[in-house]
Order: structure tokens, then sequence, then C-alpha cells
């Protein structure tokens, strides 16, 4: 296969990359007091909440942001950018679905995301934000009838601040780090979710973020709660359109599991990536934590990451609980100018904890593609197993992957296993593919979805077979 | 030679075994017989002494209560498991482990220890009945053997050790039917009017090699029926699912 | 003494160094390399330690190995004696560093480079000890380096620098046996080693006995084309230790293999820091460690493997293992990859866990009682990198060190 086929197939478009035409109410630009204000006024919020977010303000202050990470990128100016965007037509918030702009409603349309009822994905709940704010939750009413809220997190603040006010930051504290107390500051929307004691949702719940506006940030904060014996599963998807300038996403999701219930977060990440050059393209600079609060609870994060300019994320447990687990499976595909540094801490504090970490990378064009990741088992997690595999692709001599797992473990009587590889598709194994039948591309194809199985399978149903579509997309045929 | 009263085996809230009673006499061949998940391995692992069970009851061996007994203890005192899935251990040497093991048990039984000249002549000249090759003796211990190879070794051990009672556990999975006969002539080499044996199995076909006098059938964790070797055969053709139904 | 002042050019290394030492300190637990390094507190508690002045020092005779080769007699850092056995006679080069400088003073940048690392600017800027050692052709016998540090330097600091060369196509192994007779020093040797075309060197070391104080070793290894170095590391009775290396695989076919075993108890540290520089295609390296670690022990081990975009065809293997006795011990570990080809094979696996218990029962259910169970798979774990060292006198050798330790 000959270098220009392969920079051919690379070449995939941006499919999400459209501008929806909305007239829309932003703060004004920059990062200050006043703009903190304006953000929670706008939201009718409590007085509390604001002090809040003035406190995260002020700690911001003092703070730098972190510089340890592979990717660099250019100083952001936080000035010059804008921290709340809100189609006009909602000021005063969708009543109901049926008030949502048809402009919007058709951008959910394109990306295949149903704000309609009638034509949803089988079983299926999902809440979309747009730019700032959430613009119409589905199948509220079927899941109230279980004691199950799952809103959008202003709402949440005005109907159930008793809940808000219990976790909000109680996993991500305040002052974490530069971005996760940057959103505490500023965040403008996203999603709530309250199961409430031995109920099981009988539905995925999912949210999808679409960045609309140009030089905005989106900085929104999910909050899942599981309550005793519950059990949820949810899922996140994510798009922007195609900007020459970087856009900063810096959400905060926060995830906390009690006694013996069980959280299962994924995500299928298609943030616009930049051009073939490098420009443009989404920050994704995201803070997503768990916390095994409870005895027997588990928490699963599931991650496929495609798009962005840069990826940097660290989806954690913290297992506190006795006997809780925590999982994590992911597959970062990094391609042309892309940069990811990804990957998971799973902080074992209880006996008998239970961590299993699984990543695929794969780099190809001049992308760069790191995992990084911390075990660390505490003296009294007695009983403790870790088994960490990390498998890096390479496609072409362009790119990079590297791997930086952190393991301590300070238990005689636990357990941690790391394993590691990095390959390239091997001649014999396309071989053997044609040999049978098969050509280049469906033999890459094959071999490369074969590569991400174990994390693919993680997937819920619905999402599994668009996941499998992008990381087919992405790849295809890129190996010669 | 062994009598179990009234064993009572479990794992957390688990009962794998349930007033379990079994006597076998000197030179006895016994043979237990059942489906999965029966407690079969569970027994021969008890009756060796591993840990992690929570056990009640009598094991008599020789008319002492061994159930506090260490697993070094019952293996010095003559009882033997040939493991279903004999352990790797990379690093521990064949020779020297054997060596080690054979001297920690004539210690025990107050016979003189071996030099290595004595063992080396007395491990080949095992080995070589089994059809053991030396080289394997100079490799670690069950590391990057055959199936067919470590249960062998499992033999190998037992005629060094020379056992009161040898447990063999599933020795017939995974063999081949050259590699089952090499084992159960290497077995029948081995009995004698004060060496008794139990053996766990699946199927029949060992026991076609290695005749018992006795045939138990174990369901949920307790014997269901005694009979002799016919049993077996008869067990062969109508399956477990007629005990199983009347539990 | 200080002849070194002499030399113009070295001078102004050393000051070059001690300026940026000056500027960046001892250093720290926020400095990543030094995340874990006990080394740390070492020097915290330690910072003012005068700096040892060399002088004729006595050979403590009683540690000689028992089998022919050729001596080297390393007391506190300086040449004290020499003797070479046959021909071996005329293929060793062997002169105090100093010497070397005086000789060579165009060629000298190299080994006063690493100035990002604050405890090799320090050894730039402080060392006056060392030797050059020049291996000309194959030698018939090992050379065994007796380093022997006494009570002299006692709650001093010694810096000592060394560089090692083994001509073209010339086969050596160099023995390199550390005791320590001192409290509350801190020595830090840095050693530059050259490779050249199809030389082969075998480097084996041993950390023992080793009491109170506190080594930082630190070697640069370049490997040049068809050329390779093996060496093993085995450290017990020890108190604080970070040995580092850093390899370059400059040229293709060059080969690493890195072992390490160490067996740490009471309060010893062991800090083991690998970097392998894959820099030429067709390079192989491979890392394997055993630790067993009990009491309130401290075990780290931080490997990076790195693959330059044009080392195409490159093998990296790394394995670390390690099996935590104690309820107070720690182990960390930080297998690394830095991948810049795509035709390469690298992959680690790193564990820690307590003794196996199935392996203990396997034992025990062969009669042999759990005291001796246990040391017979503590032996064998470490072993199996034992095992590995290519030369068969010192594979005995070491095999036996692991039995008598556990005796």
């Amino acid at each position: 296969m000959s270098d220009n086929l392969i920079q051919e197939q690379i070449k995939q478009d941006y499919a999400y990359g459209f501008v929806t035409d909305v007239e829309s109410v932003q703060a004004p630009k920059g990062l200050n007091k006043e703009v903190i204000q304006f953000i929670s006024k706008q939201k009718n919020e409590p007085a509390w909440l604001l002090e809040w977010r003035l406190k995260a303000f002020e700690r911001l202050q003092s703070m730098t942001e972190p510089n340890w990470q592979k990717p660099q990128y250019p100083k952001i100016n936080y000035q010059d950018l804008y921290y709340y965007s809100a189609p006009k037509s909602f000021k005063e918030g969708p009543k109901s679905l049926d008030e949502i702009d048809p402009e919007i409603k058709k951008t959910y349309e394109k990306l295949g995301i149903p704000l309609n009822e009638q034509k949803r994905l089988a079983g299926v709940a999902v809440d979309a934000v747009f730019d700032s704010v959430s613009v119409g939750t589905t199948f509220k009413k079927k899941l109230e009838e279980i004691g199950i809220i799952f809103c959008s997190i202003s709402e949440a603040v005005q109907t159930h601040p008793e809940l808000v006010k219990k976790y909000l930051g109680s996993v991500i504290p305040l002052t974490d780090h530069y971005f996760a107390t940057l959103n505490s500051a500023v965040f403008t929307d996203g999603s709530f979710v309250y199961i409430p004691e031995g109920v099981r949702c009988p539905m995925e719940l999912s949210t999808y973020f679409r960045i609309n506006a140009s030089n905005t940030g989106q900085f929104e904060r999910t909050l899942i709660i599981a309550d005793k014996g519950s059990y949820v599963s949810y899922l996140e998807g994510c798009t922007a359109p195609m900007r020459d300038e970087n856009q900063l996403h810096a959400a905060n999701v926060e995830l906390i599991a009690l006694d013996d219930a069980e959280i299962k977060y994924s995500t299928v990440q298609n943030w616009y990536p930049g051009d073939k050059e490098g420009k443009g393209g989404i920050y994704n600079f995201v803070t997503k934590r768990g916390i095994c609060k409870g005895k027997n609870s588990k928490i699963s994060w599931t991650q496929v990451e495609t798009g962005s300019a840069i990826t940097w994320k660290y989806p954690s447990c913290i297992l506190q609980g006795d006997n809780s687990s925590g999982e994590f499976y992911s597959i970062a595909i990094t391609n042309n100018y892309q940069k990811a540094d990804t990957g998971t801490k799973m902080i074992h504090l209880g006996k008998n904890t239970k961590s299993r970490i699984i990543s695929k990378g794969i780099s190809a064009g001049h992308a760069d593609n790191t995992y990084r990741g911390l075990v660390s088992i505490h003296p009294k997690a007695s009983n403790a197993k870790n088994y960490t595999q990390c498998d890096s692709l390479l496609v072409g001599n362009l790119c990079g992957a590297h791997t930086v797992p952190y393991i301590d473990n300070k238990n005689s009587t636990s357990t941690t296993e790391h394993e590691a590889t990095t390959s390239k598709i091997s001649e014999e194994q396309l071989f053997y593919c044609k040999q049978r039948g098969l050509n280049q591309e469906e033999a890459v194809s094959l071999i490369v979805n074969g590569f991400c199985k174990e994390v693919l399978q993680k997937l819920p149903m619905e999402f599994a077979v668009e996941a499998q579509k992008l990381v087919s997309i992405s790849l295809e045929g890129s190996v010669g | 030679m062994l009598s179990i009263e009234k064993l009572n085996v479990s794992i957390g809230d688990k009962k794998i075994l349930k007033d379990f009673n079994l006597k076998i006499g000197k030179g006895e061949v016994h043979a237990i017989m059942g489906p999965n998940g029966s407690g079969k391995s569970t027994l021969s692992y008890v009756l060796a002494g591993k840990d992690g069970y929570d056990v009640n009851g009598k094991i008599m061996f020789k008319n002492e209560n061994i159930i506090d007994l260490e697993a070094d203890e019952r293996a010095q005192k003559g009882i033997f498991l040939a493991f279903q899935y004999p352990i790797e251990i990379p690093g521990v040497f064949m020779n020297n482990f054997l060596k080690t093991s054979l001297n920690a048990v004539r210690k025990a039984k107050g016979q003189k220890e071996v030099d290595i000249v004595e063992f080396l002549s007395l491990v080949k000249q095992h080995a070589k009945k089994l059809g053991i090759k030396e080289e394997q003796l100079g490799r670690a211990l069950n590391v990057g053997f055959s199936g067919g190879e470590k249960k062998r070794n499992e033999v190998l051990q037992m005629s060094l050790l020379e056992p009161e009672l040898a447990i063999l556990d599933e020795t017939d999975s995974g063999l081949d039917i050259d590699a089952l006969k090499v084992v159960a002539d290497g077995v029948n080499a081995l009995r004698s009017p004060n060496r008794s044996f139990l053996i766990i199995t699946h199927y029949q076909r060992l026991l076609d090699y290695i005749k018992p006098d006795f045939v138990h059938v174990m369901v949920n964790g307790a014997i269901v029926k005694t009979g002799c070797s016919k049993l077996a055969q008869e067990l062969d053709k109508i399956g477990y699912k007629e005990f199983q139904k009347s539990v | 003494m200080n002849t070194i002042t002499d030399i113009k050019e070295v001078n102004e290394l050393r000051v070059l160094s001690l300026n940026l030492f000056n500027k960046n300190g001892y250093p720290t637990k926020k400095d990543e390399d030094w995340k874990q390094s006990t080394l740390n507190n070492f020097l915290e508690n330690n910072k003012q330690l005068p700096v040892y002045k060399n002088n004729k020092e006595l050979i403590n005779e009683k540690v000689l190995e028992n089998f022919k080769h050729n001596k080297i007699f390393i007391v506190n850092g300086l040449i004290q004696r020499t003797e070479f056995e046959g021909k071996d006679k005329d293929k060793i080069i062997i002169s105090p560093i100093d010497e070397y400088y005086k000789s060579n003073s165009k060629n000298l940048l190299k080994l006063f480079s690493n100035k990002k690392n604050q405890l090799i600017a320090v050894n730039n800027a402080l060392a006056t000890s060392g030797f050059y050692l020049e291996i000309k052709d194959n030698l018939d016998l090992p050379i065994i380096i007796y380093h022997q540090f006494n009570s002299v330097i006692d709650a001093k600091q010694l810096h000592q620098k060394n560089y090692i060369v083994i001509n073209k196509n010339s086969k050596a192994t160099v023995f390199e046996k550390f005791t320590n007779d001192n409290k509350k020093s801190f020595i830090s040797i840095n050693t530059n080693i050259d490779i050249q075309n199809n030389a082969h060197l075998k480097n084996y070391l041993i950390n023992s006995n080793n009491i109170e104080n506190c080594i930082y070793r630190f070697k640069k290894v370049n490997i040049e084309a068809s050329a390779n170095y093996e060496s093993f590391i085995f450290s017990n009775i020890i108190k604080t230790i970070r040995d580092e290396v850093e390899i370059n695989l400059t040229e293709s076919l060059a080969e690493c293999y890195l072992y390490y075993a160490q067996f740490l108890k009471n309060n010893e540290d062991h800090e083991i820091k690998v970097k392998i520089n894959h820099l030429a295609e067709n390079t192989q390296s491979y890392q394997f460690s055993k630790s067993i670690i009990d009491g309130t022990a401290k075990g780290v081990y931080q490997g990076k493997i790195f693959v330059d975009q044009i080392a195409q065809k490159t093998n990296g293997y790394q394995i670390i293992k390690s099996v935590l006795l104690s309820d107070q011990c720690t182990f960390h570990s930080k297998p690394e990859l830095e991948i810049y080809a795509d035709d390469v094979k690298c992959s680690h696996g790193s564990s820690s866990t307590s003794l196996n218990k199935d392996e203990l029962f396997y034992l025990m259910a062969r009669g042999i009682p759990e005291d001796q169970a246990k040391k017979l798979i503590v032996q064998g774990f470490l072993s199996e990198v034992v095992e590995k060292i290519s030369d068969e006198h010192f594979k005995n050798y070491f095999l036996k060190k692991t039995v008598d330790m556990l005796a």
C-alpha cells in the first residue's frame, strides 16, 4: 500500500462541523466577579451557590494551570472567552420539548440525537446541552414515576437544592486543580441524576453536549448520585462545529455510589479535532471522578475518545467502601495533530476493593497518545486487587505512543498487575486476513476493532455500533 | 487408615461438604465419582490441609484427628495429594524441590536424610520407570511442562515420598490415552497392602486401569451411593442425573 | 592533592556545574524523577557534610574472592593497587581519572554532561577521585573492582567519577564488589561507559553490608554497533541506595540486558531508575527485576523505554515483579514507554503481590515446613533473574548468594 493511499485514507472529514444559526444571549467576555454574578443571576441561583462560585473564583486567583502533561498548548487567554452563551429563545427556559427552537431541534436531528420522544432511540432518555444550557430532557415523566430525578443541574438547584448542596463538590473539591476550580466558578449547566434506594433505572440515561457559539468555553457540571442498592447506566456524547480557533471544554463530572449501588458511565467523545494541519479543535480538559462511598458499590467508566485537538482527562475512582470496585475501559484514537493524555486513577482505600483498567491507544498521522494512570493501594486496603492492561497501536512513524503508569502498593495482602504492549498491525496479521479474502481496508478495520473489542463490548448496545463506526472511520485503511 | 466423620466444609456462606462420612481401610482403593461442583476437589484439598475453608468434623488418620494439622505435617504423616492442576513455580528447580521434600518427609519419619548423590540415583531410577526425561529434572517446577508431564511429575513425587494414603484428584483429566496408561501403571506399581488410595474422578476411564475396591457417588457435598467397581460402569451409562434428582 | 584544579578545562566545567547546583539545590519530592526517592530525606538532613579529601588508605584483604581474577582495589575512591594476571596485563590500562583529564582535555564535555540532574551536577563539581579503565582486547579472566569505603569517610560526602572504555571487538567481565564500613556518609559515583563496535561488557555488581550510609550511583552507557552490555545488580543488607542507569543504544544491533535481584528487609531502601534510549534501528533492550520486600523496607523501580522515530525494528522488554512480605513494606513502580517509531515491539509488565499461597500449599503438601517452603519460594523467585546471567561462573556465584542470604 503506497503512502499516498495511506494519507488519503486517514483524511476522514468531521461530519458534525456545521454551525447552527440561533440568536444567543451571552455574558460579557472575560472572567471576573461580575460575569459569575451574571451567570448566577441568569440561572436564578440561591445565595449559597453564588457564594460557592465566588469562593472558587477567589481560590482560582492563586492557582496556576498544571503543566506536567505531555501535550503542550498555547496559553489560553481566559479574559478572551465567553463564559455563558444561551440560545435567546431559551431565556425563560424551555417548558417542554415542544417549545424548543426548531433550529436547535434540527441540529440534534443532524447529530442523530432525537429530542422528539416519538422518534426516540429505544429506551434512552436524553438531556441535551446546547452551548451552556440544557435544552430539553426526554422521558422525564416516566422516570419521575419511579422516583428517578433526571434533569439539568440548573433545574435541580431549584427543585432539589438539598441534594445538590450535599453532593456538589464532594468528590471534586473546590480547590482540586486549576480547571476543576475554574469549572466550579463558572459552570453553566449539565445533567443531574438521582436514583433512589433500590431502583434499577430501566433505561439508559444520556446527555449530548454541543458547543455552537464561537469563543465560548463550555463548562458543564454533571452530578450523579446512586442511592443504596440502585443502578444506572449513563452515556454522554459530544460534538462541536468546525472553527479555526481552539475552544475550551472544562467539565466536571462527579459520581457518588452508596452501598451496593452501581454506576456505569460511558462517553463517546467526538468533539471537533481540528483540521489536518492541527488548526482549531476543542481542548477537552475534563475532570471526572467517582467515589464508591458505600460497601459493595461499583463505578465503571467506559470512554471512546476520537475527537478534540487535545484530550486531557483521567476518569477516576475512589474506592472507599469495603468490597467496592472500579473499572476503566478506554479507547483513545488520535489522528493528524491530535493529542491525548488520558488514563485513570484507582485509589484503593477500603478492604477487598478491586479495580480493572483496560486502555487501548491508537495513534496515526502526527498524533501523540499517552496513557497515564495511578494505582494506589493504601495500607488499610487489605486484599485489594488491581489489574491493568494498556496496549498501544502505532499507525505510521510520525506519531507517538506513551505509557506512564504509577503503581504504589502499600499493603502486602494486595495484588497489582500491570501489562502493556506497543505494536503495529503486523504484516503477518494483514496477510492472514487477506489470504482469507479480506481487502486491506476490511483487514485493518477488523484488526483495529479486534484490538479495541474488550472496550467496545463494555458500551451499552445502543452506542456500541456508533462507537465501532467511529473507530473504523478514524483509521480505516491507514496501515500499509 | 482414614476415617472421616461428619465433615462440614464451607467458604463464607457457601456450604460445600455436608456431614460427609468416609472410611478407608489399609490397602484399599476407593474411588469417588461425581459431577462438577459436587465438592470432590474441595474434599481433596481439605484432606491435604489447605487454608481458606471453614472446616468442622473429624478427619482420623491412623487413629489421630489431623484436622488442626498444617499441610506439611499431614504430608510428613504420609498423606499425599496428586494435584489436579499442579502449580508452576518459576525459579524453584525440580531436583532441589524433590530433595527438600523427600528429606523433610524422611526426617519426620525418623529416617536418615539422603545426600545429593543418593538422591540423584534414587530420583533417576524412579523417573526412568515413569518415562520422565532427566532433562526435565533440571527444569523449574512444572514450568513449561505439558499436561502429561505435570501429571507424571505428580506420580514421580508420589513414588519418591512413599505415602500411606495417596489422593489422586482428577489425575486423568487432560491426559491422552498413552499418558493415561503410563500414569495408571505408575500408580498400580505403588499399590501395596500398606498403602491406601482415594481416586477422585469424573469418568470411569481411569478406573479401567486402576481397579477400585469401592466406588462412591458424590453429589452436592455428600456420598449418596456406595458400591463395587461395577457401579462405575453403570454410572458411565446412566450419568449422574438420577442421583442429582434424588437429592 | 587536588591535581584536578591544575587543568583549566576541568575547572571551568566544575564551576559551571557548581553554579547550576547552587541555582537548583538538592532534588525534592516535587521533582518527578525523585518523587519516591528516599535519598531526598537523607540529603535534606545531611546538607552540610564535609567533602572528603582523598588520602592513601588501607586495603581490606578479607573480602577477596578465592577464584582467579584480575584485581583492582579502590579505597575511598582512589586506586590503591592493581594485580592483573598473565596476558591480561597487556590488555588493561588503568589510571586515576585526573591523569586521563590531563591528556584528553579536549574530550571532557561528555564526562561532565547530565547537568539537568542536580546530583550529577554536584558530582561534576566536587568529584576528586575516580579511575579511567580501558580494555584493549578480550580478557581471559574477569576483573573484580573492590570498591572499599571505610570509616575514614564517616559523616562525610565523597564524589567519584569513573570512565570505562571497552575497545572494539573486546570482551570483558567486570564485577564490582562494594564494601562499606562507614556511617552517615553520602557517596556518589558517576561512571561513564563506552562500549565500542562489537565489544561486550558484562558488568555485575553487589550491594551488601552497607550500614547507615547513602549511595547514589549513576551510570551512563553508550553502546555502539553490534556491541552489548549485560548488567546484574544484587542488593541485600543495604541502607539507602539509588542505582540509576542511562543507556544509549546509538547504532544498529546494539543490545542491553539489565537484571536486578533484591531482598530488602528492616528499613532498607533501594531505588532503581532506568532510562533506555533506542536511537538506532534494530536495537534491543531487556529489563528484568525481582524484589522481595520485608520489614519497613521500600522498593522503587522507575524504568523508561524511549524509542526514537528512526529506531525502527526495536525490541524493548521490561518485567518488574515484587513480593511484599510484611504489613509495612511498600513497592512503587513506574514502567514507562515513550515511543515514536511504529515498527517496534515494546512491552512491560509489572506486578506486586503477597507470597503465593498456592505455591506455599503445594510445597507444604509435600511435607516441607512452612518456613523452609517460604525460603524456597523466595529463593526461587529471585533465582529466576539470576539464571539470566550469561556468565556461568557468576551465575553460580550469585545463585549461591541467594541461598546464603536466606541461611
